[in-house]
């Protein structure tokens, strides 16, 4: 279960007035190199990433407080390009003329699931990891354009590829939990934390 | 699935070079030249920004349109943040040229190419541009919020 129809009821029922995005090729993960999630930042008016932080804690909300004090900067730093900004056209144009960068085909695969081109975002993953067969990035994306399409057992395929390439990403091993044990994490008691508990211990050896 | 709440190759040295408005007022501590950060901001462009819970050699950064670096050696008065002059040389494109006395700096620029998107983003750099899109289906950029402060909030149904 995942995906805006699992969102949508949540964001109703707390009465959610911030805009919320649904990052279903996993595009902000990818940006920021998140190995464990929830992860929060705060992004100031210059542009600057000012903070991390974990789940909800008193350090990070005052260290947050501390950021909206201060003067609004009049300074807009630069711009940092994002593949993610560029149109469908522009992304196709840069991975035919770099077909062997990993990085072109794989930004190409996230436009195409975005516009709900699975066919075409599948067969770029594909090309992505024969460029670069050693990131794990490009099975996780591939995996959840899979999802997308229903093709769980698959996706677990490239899902279970990723975490070998990345063993110490934390979102990629709850992903392969949420598949393989639907009912720890979507059951009438919501999410079992007890048995992730024991499943962390268990996989960090 | 990721849910969002919305809330460096190396720099090619271009040799343009750009004197930067007034000279600031070089105010010393401990035999040091230094400028103030407000200053700094007004004259030259360049914010000068803390990393709250990152104390140390690494607790502020020097952003400005080309350049967002770390920045060593920043003193905190009060309100007012002075900013060692050699510093700024180090973590930025600029050039200090004082004047006779030492009682004033200008800077000069050296123009660079924007930071292109090497790697993942990290605190004290500046954020990718990255297009999201909402549970509506329209998109946001990270650019289109720049002016105001955005929490953004990464968790997961799982």
């Amino acid at each position: 279960m995942q995906g805006p129809e699992v969102v949508k009821p949540w964001l109703e029922k707390y009465g959610v007035t911030f805009p919320v995005a649904v990052d279903t090729a996993d595009v902000f993960g990818a940006a920021f190199g998140l190995k464990a999630i929830p992860v929060s930042f705060l992004v100031d008016e210059v542009g600057i990433v000012r903070l991390q932080g974990g789940g909800p804690s008193k350090e990070f909300r005052a260290q947050v407080e501390e950021i909206l004090r201060e003067p609004v900067s009049a300074v807009r730093g630069g711009t940092r390009e994002s593949a993610s900004a560029l149109s469908l056209d522009d992304l196709r144009a840069r991975a035919a003329r770099q077909p062997d960068n990993a990085g072109a085909r794989l930004a190409l695969a996230q436009a195409l699931e975005r516009a709900g081109n699975f066919t075409g975002a599948v067969a770029e993953c594909e090309a992505a990891a024969r460029a670069q067969p050693k990131d794990a990035t490009v099975p996780f994306t591939h995996g959840l354009v899979l999802l997308r399409q229903g093709r769980t057992n698959e996706a677990l395929v490239k899902f279970t590829a990723a975490r070998d390439l990345d063993p110490g990403n934390w979102r990629i091993r709850k992903q392969i939990w949420a598949l393989e044990h639907p009912e720890r994490f979507y059951g009438t008691n919501g999410i079992d934390w007890d048995w992730q508990k024991v499943r962390i211990a268990r996989e960090k050896k | 699935m990721l849910l969002t709440r919305m809330f460096v190759l190396a720099l090619a040295a271009l040799s343009v070079t750009q004197s930067l408005a007034a000279p600031l007022p070089v105010i010393t501590r401990d035999g040091r030249a230094h400028v103030a950060a407000a200053a700094l901001e007004r004259e030259a462009g360049i914010a000068i920004k803390r990393l709250p819970g990152r104390e140390g050699r690494s607790g502020f950064v020097a952003c400005g349109p080309d350049v967002c670096a770390p920045l060593n050696g920043v003193l905190t008065e009060g309100e007012t943040l002075l900013v060692p002059v050699t510093a700024l040389n180090d973590a930025s494109n600029l050039t200090a040229n004082f004047d006779d006395g030492r009682q004033h700096v200008t800077f000069s620029a050296t123009r660079r190419e924007s930071p292109s998107a090497a790697g993942p983003a990290r605190v004290g750099s500046i954020a990718p541009n990255l297009r999201l899109t909402k549970i509506d289906g329209s998109t946001v950029t990270l650019d289109e919020l720049r002016g105001q402060r955005v929490l953004i909030n990464s968790w997961a149904s799982w």
